[in-house]
């Protein structure tokens, strides 16, 4: 997959997966894996990392049952912001490929 | 491949690369991404495969952050920057707006006491203390007699003028942050003259930043250096291709035409 197009999408689908609860690092991934299996967890993370690095998520530590306290990302107002621009952007975007013929 | 083979290698790839807090936290990450996928009833070895060589992850890592710096330069070839008349104008708008409070209050004639009271305020900014002069002097009707009012002391003031002045002050300073935060990303000033503010490296405009921009950047900075920051960001804009000025710098900010027309 063209790698600008990857990340864009990475954001998107990191974010939205943030957007009703917090999710920690491995679930995050997962869960993207299992739609882009051709996607490495370390593009995920890295993505991850920059998000939460800008402010659109913040981390917090849990203890879990099954051993170590784990990190968890919850997606902060200006994340929550930030996806709906992109959402937006991404329905404009695919109604003009659409529209220029392109199956879709 | 084994978690503390991985982490070795992960920190070989690292390490110089960036900073020592960074690298700790990211090893701590990827130990809880093992511990996790273990949780789960994966190997080691899977979890490795899943992730990707510790080379690529580390690469991963860094192209996310050159790729930021280089976001800095698409901003402006991507928006159009605002032409100086335009900002120059809605700076006017704008200042003209934060005053109105502080003009209307110079009509109410306060007590002579709470003049003095108020001179560390208005020392503030030379500006403002010509409206509060104004509001001093007691224009007789007869032409050409201007007598200054003069009241008693203390028992003059009222704690109505105080808070009216505190208040008018407060708009004075605070007009700018709040007509931006509430607009999103331009003064009132701005949306007549249909330009905003975007950040160079991309990102969201936050209250933080908006706060910075206007309050300190332009207010606080313009009241200790009575007001010649102003003169000196208008040079500063009038000769910089991106039309900079100090508060721009500060924030990393460009004002761009308003190009939205869902707006």
């Amino acid at each position: 997959m063209n790698t600008q197009l990857k990340k864009g999408v990475l954001e998107l689908c990191i974010l939205y997966q943030l957007r009703d609860k917090d999710l920690y690092g491995y679930e995050i991934m997962k869960a993207i894996k299992d739609q882009f299996s051709d996607v490495y967890d370390g593009s995920i993370y890295a993505i991850l990392r920059r998000l939460n690095a800008e402010g659109f998520t913040r981390t917090y530590k849990k203890d879990s049952p099954s051993g170590p306290a784990r990190k968890y990302y919850r997606i902060t107002q200006t994340g929550i912001d930030y996806l709906n621009t992109m959402i937006v952007d991404w329905q404009k975007m695919v109604e003009g490929v659409r529209k220029l013929g392109i199956p879709f | 491949m084994k978690k503390s083979e991985f982490l070795r290698e992960l920190k070989i790839n690292l390490e110089g690369k960036i900073g020592d807090d960074e690298l700790e936290n990211i090893l701590m990450d990827y130990d809880d991404i093992f511990e996790s996928g273990k949780a789960d009833n994966k190997t080691e070895d899977e979890i490795s495969d899943m992730i990707g060589s510790p080379a690529l992850v580390a690469r991963n890592i860094l192209d996310e952050w050159s790729d930021n710096r280089e976001a800095k330069s698409v901003i402006e070839g991507d928006y159009p920057v605002a032409p100086l008349g335009k900002r120059v104008m809605a700076f006017a708008i704008d200042y003209i707006l934060s005053l109105v409070p502080l003009v209307l209050l110079s009509f109410i004639r306060a007590p002579r006491i709470l003049f003095f009271a108020v001179i560390p305020l208005m020392l503030y900014n030379p500006v403002v203390p010509i409206f509060i002069i104004l509001g001093f002097l007691d224009i007789s009707p007869q032409p050409g007699v201007v007598s200054t009012y003069v009241d008693s002391g203390i028992a003059g003031i009222n704690i109505f003028h105080i808070v009216l002045v505190l208040i008018s002050f407060i708009f004075f300073w605070l007009y700018g942050t709040l007509s931006m935060i509430i607009l999103k990303d331009r003064t009132i000033g701005m949306r007549l003259m249909n330009i905003r503010v975007v950040k160079r490296d991309g990102r969201i405009l936050r209250p933080l930043d908006v706060f910075i921009r206007q309050f300190v950047g332009k207010i606080l900075l313009a009241g200790l250096t009575w007001n010649i920051s102003y003169i000196v960001s208008f040079f500063w804009t009038a000769f910089s291709n991106t039309h900079n000025t100090i508060h721009d710098k500060l924030v990393g900010t460009l004002v761009v035409e308003d190009m939205r027309n869902d707006q």
